[in-house]
């Protein structure tokens, strides 16, 4: 039969090698570093990171009266609140992490406060882009506190 | 809670309270002008509510009991709630101004500096009076805690003498605590506040480390990570306007939005009152003096 043929002899066993080394080299982001391995956390550590810049960045752009400007770091903020639930799957605890078990024992409520955090973002974005000032400083604490809403429950003090 | 506190003196009240103040006894029985109290409680809070007097999460408030091991063993805050058995109820207001300003206790115990006594002693005559007022108002709580056991053979009678004389220079009170201005700031932080006490890096001898001022450490109190405040823009919060750095001692809301948690957010909640409590013009005060203090390079990993 032709699936036979198609590993038989070095040609084939050629074959089957380079066909394994692809599925290793497409599937490897799943099954790498297993849902509790170090690079998730990582990458979710550089997500927070970057909505701590971005705030920044708003805060720095209010002062000098750009608020149009000011709508790029809220649509990076609310694209990373969106990437928030699948940046925590089960069981990636390890001893870098500040993440508490109870996310998982609230899986709804954690994932409802990412959304919070998005919509937040989303409703600066708008604000920005339309340079409503006074809109803008008012939304800003809301973003800021969507965050503390999880931070309180979900994440250990340094 | 009392609003528009401020922290100057009333020479009337002062006056007015320092006879019977002085004399041994009195002051446990008789109350204190209310105004005293009331720049008492103030006191408390730029001490960040005197947060390690209460046990966390849970633990009653001011009454003591929080662990705290280091080479020489492990000590147990003191209950200072008004409770005549296992507060300092009894006590004279003399005797609480020995604790905070020497480290003695009424039975001639002496206190390790995790009690910052060297620190207080900087604490302005007014300020003192006036926090101990308030000290005999908070709810007596019956609570003993644990006594201390200290591995260090003749801790009390050679060791604790001799790192205090080498490492400790017990600070001069102002004649009048500064109003305003800098030198408000400078007292605040240095006096009261005592942010030294958790911001500046410690050396082997757990002495802390002058030459490196509120630089922060990996290893701070309770095993918490403290962050560099000095005004490094990479490492500390040089780029943090005076107004950021106000509203984060009311708010506990950082410059990049995130929430602080943990001890910090404990004194700034307060027990009750802490930093939150603080009026405008202390907290500008104190952000105004940090940002004259050296900027030290010092990154401080979370």
């Amino acid at each position: 039969m032709r699936g036979t043929l198609v590993y038989q002899g070095r040609k084939g066993a050629a074959r089957l090698l380079v066909g394994m080394a692809l599925v290793v080299a497409a599937t490897s982001s799943l099954w790498g570093e297993g849902p509790s391995g170090g690079d998730v956390i990582a990458k979710r550590q550089r997500v927070m990171k970057s909505n701590g810049y971005n705030v920044e960045d708003i805060k720095d752009k209010q002062k000098a009266g750009k608020i149009e400007d000011i709508e790029v770091n809220a649509l990076n903020i609310a694209l990373n609140a969106g990437q928030i639930p699948s940046l925590f799957p089960q069981g990636s605890l390890a001893e870098k992490t500040r993440a508490k078990p109870e996310i998982w024992r609230n899986w709804q409520d954690f994932v409802a406060r990412a959304r919070e955090l998005e919509v937040q973002a989303e409703a600066l974005e708008k604000l920005a882009e339309a340079g409503n000032k006074g809109g803008v400083a008012t939304q800003l604490p809301k973003v800021e506190a969507a965050c503390q809403g999880c931070h309180d429950r979900y994440r250990t003090p340094e | 809670m009392p609003r528009g506190l401020t922290a100057t003196a009333s020479p009337f009240l002062i006056l007015a309270a320092a006879p019977w103040l002085a004399l041994p006894g009195v002051a446990a029985a008789q109350a204190a002008p209310t105004d005293l109290v009331a720049k008492g409680q103030y006191v408390f809070a730029v001490a960040g509510g005197c947060g390690c007097h209460t046990l966390r999460p849970d633990g009653p408030l001011n009454a003591g009991g929080r662990k705290y091991t280091g080479p020489f063993g492990v000590v147990y805050s003191t209950n200072i709630t008004a409770d005549r058995e296992t507060g300092i109820g009894a006590w004279t207001d003399q005797q609480i101004v020995d604790a905070m300003r020497k480290g003695v206790r009424p039975n001639g115990e002496r206190l390790l500096p995790i009690m910052p006594y060297p620190i207080f002693a900087g604490m302005a005559e007014e300020d003192m009076r006036a926090l101990v007022a308030y000290l005999r108002t908070l709810p007596p709580v019956k609570k003993t805690n644990p006594p201390r056991q200290i591995k260090i053979p003749l801790f009390e009678s050679v060791f604790l003498p001799a790192w205090l004389k080498v490492y400790t220079s017990p600070a001069e009170p102002p004649k009048a605590a500064p109003a305003s201005g800098l030198e408000r700031g400078r007292y605040l932080v240095e006096s009261v506040a005592h942010c030294g006490e958790c911001h500046t890096p410690r050396g082997i001898t757990m002495a802390v480390d002058r030459s490196r001022y509120l630089a922060g450490t990996e290893e701070g109190p309770e095993g918490a990570v403290v962050p560099n405040i000095t005004p490094d823009r990479k490492t500390g919060i040089g780029k943090w306007s005076e107004e950021d750095i106000a509203g984060f001692l009311k708010t506990g809301r950082k410059l990049n939005g995130d929430n602080v948690q943990g001890l910090m957010e404990e004194v700034i909640k307060g027990s009750p009152v802490g930093y939150k409590d603080l009026t405008d013009g202390d907290r500008l005060a104190i952000a105004a003096y940090l940002k004259t203090v050296p900027a030290i390079h010092n990154p401080i990993k979370r």
